[in-house]
């Protein structure tokens, strides 16, 4: 009790508010911004968080991810441009109920479900993770070795492009991550003599140089192609109250309730992620939908759906970071690098070494939604104005706080080449189909699962045939097989147009 | 009609055979020479007992080796290959500005090391603005002064 009591002091603290509030404020102007995506801007946004203390640094991240998921609606809706992948499901009805003068109204359920959506995940969160970290202690090596052998295969077979391609990238992941000293010997392994390599990439440049600068050359290339082709959409100026009916709020409230389960079912499932969360939810809306509801052609329940999903998905998607130390998505990846930044490893001993800092982040969350309710909807018709950002500031901009940003880890320029190498290693494997999200998941749980596997191996003494004599290791195995089948089928793998 | 259908297959698969083989040459060639030689020159054995310590990176480079030989030979039994992330109906996009915005940032940060924050930073927008195909002074220079006011907040932070 004096452990939440604490927590939840810090949490309270000016430092903290300000940061969970000015995490929101820009996590909404990210959300907003076409150009710019809520991994890139949490890459980004890591380096700004170094001489914070680890509450507020924290807090502040978070805030940039719960409401950039909050705002990436607003382009949806406005511009039939989303903000963010995972609210492109929002373009299906939001568009449409814009076209038909009720934006305001769209922009308004899109609010209320995100903050619904956040809530009860959070709750979900702060129910789940402690218990489930206590279970994840009595699990042995052999076990984490199977867990994070599943969860890279899941996160693989999930991603874009083939099965292959997205294990070749978590595996090329966990390579790069055995850069650095032996865990075992402290012999330097391919270092190629350089000091700074000692220690491994550094994380932070390798999770701005992978998302936010590769970004960036990907962003930057498409402008230029739609620039050539010249495409553009309407935009839609929101105007009135859109005041919603309390029938109509009736109306929304089990589709939102059910697609908030989604989303936080998304979220726990390793590799998921928001977008198939929001369009996961959006598809089961639609086929539970009741005689009259108009679905793609403006139905407020199909904002409702996709943006309480893509909430739920965050904060859920935290329940295995912090119970078994595994990263489910890029953002979760992402806030690893940040609580390392503070000395702070997630995993299931996060509850017993830092009760304090855990308690605190959970009040954070709460506080979080509470200003992303507040901010969103006093912005409601300011954030629609951001939209107009042109890319050719938006580039330049990230590209500067990719590069200050990467300076300022070591105060070296060695970190900023780390970035630049491996933001342009990113810009080409998005170009040839491997997936950047398995790469850097894979290169997070590295060392965790390097250390596993050795620990592993000495336990069984080499001898693959006792992990037999592990039930739950085998299960979770046999569960990575059966991904790698289910998802190596022919009605995956074959193209839409070829012959039956 | 069959031998139309025929050459039309064949002149399908020809690009994709040679795709699928430049990619297994691509990334089964680097696991290769990772295998056989950087691990092996850049790893020293440990002198204590326990693993090697290039057990974890070898395991690493032989599976990337392995999916390899897979994706190739998937490529091959597919009728058509799964096109990549980016192909846009215009045609896949040119690297050329990507790789100016990396000599730009290459450029920055030179100067960023040399010259500090201020300086670095105006020279980094201003050459990536440039990079990307902005040529209006005015906004250039709006963008640069933007950008020297957060250089200099970030400098004054302390941070």
């Amino acid at each position: 009790m004096q452990d939440v009591l604490l927590g939840a002091a810090d949490a309270f603290s000016l430092g903290a508010i300000a940061s969970v509030f000015f995490g929101i404020l820009l996590g909404y102007v990210i959300g907003v911004l076409p150009g710019l995506s809520r991994p890139a801007a949490l890459a980004v946004a890591v380096p700004i968080t170094y001489s914070l203390s680890p509450i507020s640094a924290i807090a502040f991240l978070v805030g940039v991810t719960k409401a950039s998921a909050a705002g990436g609606a607003t382009g949806a809706i406005l511009l039939n441009t989303p903000g963010e992948p995972s609210s492109a499901a929002t373009r299906f009805d939001g568009y449409p109920l814009a076209r038909a003068g009720r934006a305001t109204e769209a922009l308004k359920v899109a609010l209320y479900a995100s903050v619904f959506g956040d809530v009860v995940a959070t709750l979900t969160l702060i129910a789940v993770a402690k218990p489930l970290a206590a279970f994840a202690l009595k699990m042995g090596p052999v076990e984490m070795t199977a867990v994070m052998i599943f969860a890279l295969t899941f996160i693989a077979a999930l991603s874009d492009g083939s099965l292959s391609r997205g294990l070749i990238s978590g595996v090329f992941g966990i390579f790069l991550a055995t850069v650095g000293l032996d865990p075992e010997s402290a012999t330097p392994r391919m270092t190629f003599g350089m000091i700074e390599l000692f220690d491994g990439i550094p994380l932070v440049s390798a999770t701005v140089g992978m998302l936010a600068f590769s970004e960036m050359l990907v962003q930057t290339e498409q402008y230029l192609m739609r620039r050539k082709l010249a495409m553009e959409t309407e935009a839609v100026t929101p105007q009135g109250s859109g005041h919603l009916s309390w029938r109509e709020v009736r109306r929304l409230v089990p589709t939102t309730v059910q697609s908030t389960g989604v989303g936080i079912a998304a979220g726990i499932i390793p590799g998921l992620g928001p977008t198939i969360g929001a369009f996961l939810a959006y598809a089961i809306a639609k086929k539970t939908a009741r005689p009259g509801d108009r679905y793609g052609k403006g139905e407020l329940k199909g904002v409702a759906a996709t943006e309480a999903a893509d909430n739920a998905v965050l904060p859920a998607s935290l329940i295995p970071l912090f119970a078994i130390g595994l990263p489910g998505s890029v953002s979760a990846a992402i806030l690893v690098s940040a609580f390392m930044l503070h000395g702070v490893v997630p995993g299931p001993l996060i509850f017993e070494e830092h009760p304090r800092l855990m308690y605190g982040i959970y009040v954070s969350m709460i506080v979080a939604s509470f200003f992303m309710l507040l901010v969103g909807r006093v912005g409601l018709h300011l954030f629609a104005k951001i939209m107009s950002v042109p890319l050719t500031v938006i580039v330049p901009f990230v590209i500067v706080f990719c590069v200050v940003g990467s300076f300022l880890e070591q105060d070296t320029a060695f970190s900023v080449y780390a970035m630049l190498g491996l933001g342009v290693l990113g810009y080409l494997m998005q170009r040839y189909g491997y997936s950047v999200i398995t790469f850097l998941i894979g290169f997070v749980v590295g060392p965790i699962f390097e250390l596993s596997l050795r620990q592993a191996l000495i336990i069984t003494n080499h001898d693959v045939t006792k992990v037999l004599q592990h039930p739950i290791a085998l299960a979770f195995l046999l569960a990575a097989l059966v991904a790698v089948v289910a998802f190596l089928r022919p009605s995956r793998e074959a193209d839409p147009q070829s012959e039956p | 009609m069959a031998d139309r259908i025929g050459r039309g297959e064949r002149n399908q698969r020809s690009p994709k055979l040679l795709h699928a083989l430049v990619e297994l040459a691509v990334v089964g060639g680097l696991s290769l020479l990772a295998i056989f030689w950087i691990i092996p020159s850049q790893t020293a054995p440990a002198s204590v007992f326990g693993l090697s310590p290039s057990m974890m990176p070898m395991i690493c480079a032989a599976a990337i080796a392995v999916l390899a030989l897979l994706q190739c030979v998937a490529a091959l039994l597919r009728r058509v290959a799964i096109p990549d992330a980016d192909r846009t109906a215009g045609g896949r996009p040119s690297m050329i500005h990507a790789f100016l915005i990396v000599a730009a940032a290459l450029v920055g940060t030179f100067v960023l090391a040399r010259f500090g924050l201020l300086a670095g930073g105006i020279v980094l927008a201003a050459l990536v603005s440039f990079s990307i195909g902005e040529r209006r002074l005015l906004h250039n220079v709006v963008l640069c002064c933007a950008v020297a006011a957060v250089m200099l907040l970030v400098d004054l932070s302390g941070l």
